[in-house]
């Protein structure tokens, strides 16, 4: 599932009530028929970035999760070295996390999320601070995770194509109050899984919907800027 | 008003100190220059610069353009050694290279009489200038004939005598006679005139001021030369100084830091936690730190000294009251920089409150442990030496306070030279421990 909105409209703070970082106002977050109260294992959190400790190995990054747990080592190590595998960092495990470039970064920061097997993964904008072509691939690993896994992810994102690609479901949000505007079911998620994501892009309907959205957000950014203009 | 009158005069005289040494600024510059101009000079004929630096047209004000010059730094360092020998006569190098030093040997000089009636008469003086450690006795002269008679008299490098040449001629100025030339020169009193090895003054009273030639050479009480220093610290190191090898007294100074910094860190270091983590504890020792921050340890010595004397003890407190302030708001610091999201994410992985403190926010506070760690080295260091300075029984600072009483400055620049030595080590030191154990440092 992907988020989307103009910047403002509460999409960080949903995904931080959801984590448990900020308790909401009003109503409740529910998991597997439990109320959330604070942060815990089984919603993983992956951020935009930075969020890594770079006082530890790329291995024990990985690990971090299962150590705290207290997983006997024979098994966390078989964890962290499928992972690692999986995302593709196998030659770096021994090496410090400030020595990776940001897109290998944000590889570890997916494999550390994924080594506690949480229920639900909350991405923050991962890949918001990587350039294009690292973000293309990036958005494939992503997708091939959530295939292999099955697990729920949901992605906040600020890029249009990002949300469309990933989500399944994609919800629009909207600013003052922050609000859900539009919620779409979209076949592209499906369609990219292996496949080259350049050649959904080109499907008719990605560019239609794509279009549709930008003048969503377009005309709620220009009903802030009056907002404040005649304020 | 009288204040800021008598501060501007202390300014003034401030000013013209610094005017005087002017010419030697400016020279010490131009020798900088030339020795660049000679050096690129060399390294165009030595070795043409392939490296990618070489090719950059901009270096004017591109930072990494600029790196330290190793040359330089040895020419500077030598430089410093070459200029010291030379001003102190040091044997280490060849005369040539030396500055004009005392004059040193025999000289002589004539002086003229001339009595009421018109009459006069010369006398020879002879002078011997001989080093002024070494005992020497006036040459023996014959009298020689006429009113004057020649005298003789034997001076110390560096110094100068009065000497009633007059006294032994046949007519004095009790007969109205006077001096009225040396050398054939005429001369009044309060007038000088040029000898052969240095200047003969006449006082106001008629009497002749001999003064031999004292170069531009340092004398080795103000500062001796390097060898002097060398061979003073040998001998310090095998023999000792005040009942105390050098050993032992390097050795209690760094005792001394050493403790005191490593209590200070113990206490300081969780205090900045707590201060770090939690509100009460930052509200309850936000204003005590804040205020005995700035209060220089060195301020403290008076009352340490008052409270726990001048041994051990008071040292020791005085150097954990120094690095405590630091060491707490290091750890402060680098407990309250710890990104957010690292903490968030440490949560949402499953962390106890207790595993993020030991696998989070401690290992993210260590790189700015270390920096208080290392100004609080110094500090301390710097702190010792002056406590030392004010009153102790064995240390660095206390070698060169007494040293200094009695004058001896070889032990003062050796002292000084060995401080600055150990406070260097000791931040080398400190640089290399942090580049070890926190290689993180600056990369989150």
């Amino acid at each position: 599932m992907s988020v989307l909105g103009p910047s403002g409209c509460g999409k960080t703070t949903l995904l931080n009530i959801v984590a448990g970082f900020l308790a909401p106002t009003a109503g409740n977050i529910v998991l597997n028929g439990k109320k959330v109260h604070g942060p815990g294992p089984e919603r993983g959190m992956v951020f935009q970035q930075g969020a890594l400790f770079e006082w530890m190995s790329v291995r024990e990054n990985v690990g971090f999760g299962p150590s705290m747990k207290g997983m006997p080592k024979g098994e966390k190590s078989k964890i962290v070295d499928h992972l690692l595998d999986v995302v593709g960092l196998q030659d770096f495990k021994e090496k410090a996390v400030y020595e990776l470039s940001g897109g290998m970064q944000q590889r570890v920061a997916l494999a550390r999320c994924l080594a506690n097997d949480p229920d639900v993964i909350l991405m923050d904008e991962p890949l918001g601070a990587l350039d294009a072509l690292t973000r293309e691939k990036m958005q494939g690993l992503v997708l091939k995770l959530w295939k292999e896994t099955g697990k729920t992810i949901i992605l906040i994102t600020h890029s249009v194509e990002e949300a469309l690609l990933l989500g399944e479901r994609l919800i629009v949000m909207a600013p003052r109050p922050g609000r859900i505007h539009t919620e779409y079911r979209l076949p592209f998620a499906e369609m990219g899984v292996g496949q080259d994501l350049r050649e959904v892009k080109k499907h008719p309907k990605f560019g239609e919907t794509r279009e549709e959205i930008l003048g969503m957000i377009w005309d709620m950014e220009e009903e802030i800027m009056g907002r404040q203009e005649s304020a | 008003m009288e204040l800021f009158r008598d501060l501007g005069g202390e300014l003034l005289a401030v000013l013209t100190t610094l005017l005087t040494a002017a010419p030697y600024i400016i020279g010490y510059v131009l020798l900088i220059l030339l020795t660049m101009i000679i050096w690129s000079f060399i390294k165009r004929m030595l070795t043409p610069k392939h490296d990618y630096s070489s090719l950059k047209t901009v270096t004017f004000g591109d930072e990494s353009a600029v790196t330290s010059n190793s040359v330089a730094s040895v020419v500077s360092i030598v430089l410093i050694f070459v200029l010291w020998g030379a001003f102190t006569g040091s044997k280490l190098l060849p005369g040539f290279m030396h500055a004009p030093g005392p004059f040193v040997g025999e000289g002589s000089f004539t002086y003229t009489i001339t009595t009421p009636s018109g009459e006069t008469d010369d006398a020879t003086v002879s002078v011997l200038v001989h080093p002024a450690t070494v005992e020497t006795a006036a040459p023996e002269v014959e009298p020689g004939d006429g009113i004057a008679k020649n005298d003789s008299t034997a001076i110390g490098s560096y110094r100068s005598q009065l000497l009633r040449v007059d006294r032994n001629d046949e007519m004095g100025r009790g007969e109205e006679t006077f001096i009225t030339a040396v050398n054939d020169e005429p001369i009044a009193p309060g007038g000088e005139v040029q000898v052969s090895f240095g200047t003969v003054a006449m006082s106001d009273k008629g009497t002749l001021n001999i003064m031999p030639a004292t170069g531009i050479q340092m004398e080795p009480i103000w500062l001796p030369a390097p060898e002097a220093v060398w061979t003073r610290l040998t001998e310090i190191a095998t023999v000792g100084y005040r009942n105390s090898t050098l050993a032992e007294h390097l050795g209690y100074s760094l005792f001394r830091v050493i403790v005191g910094f490593i209590l200070g860190a113990l206490v300081g270091i969780p205090l900045g936690y707590a201060m770090g983590l939690s509100n009460w504890f930052r509200g309850w020792f936000d204003p005590i730190v804040e205020f005995m921050r700035p209060v220089p340890p060195l301020a403290l010595i008076p009352l340490v000294i008052i409270w726990a004397g001048i041994g051990e003890v008071g040292k020791i407190i005085l150097l954990f009251l120094a690095a405590l302030w630091i060491m707490a708001i290091a750890a402060r610091s680098g407990v309250s920089g710890v990104r957010i999201s690292k903490v968030h994410a440490a949560y949402s992985l499953g962390a106890s409150k207790w595993q993020i403190m030991r696998h989070v926010i401690i290992p993210n506070s260590l790189p700015e442990i270390f920096t208080g760690a290392r100004v609080a080295m110094g500090v301390c260091w710097g702190t010792v030496v002056a406590a030392e300075l004010v009153a102790a029984e064995k240390g660095a600072g206390m070698m060169i306070m007494v040293a200094s009483k009695f004058q001896s400055t070889d032990i003062v620049l050796m002292g000084i030279i060995l401080i600055g030595i150990i406070g260097f080590t000791i931040d080398m030191l400190m640089r290399w421990a942090e580049r070890i154990l926190v290689p993180w440092k600056g990369k989150g």
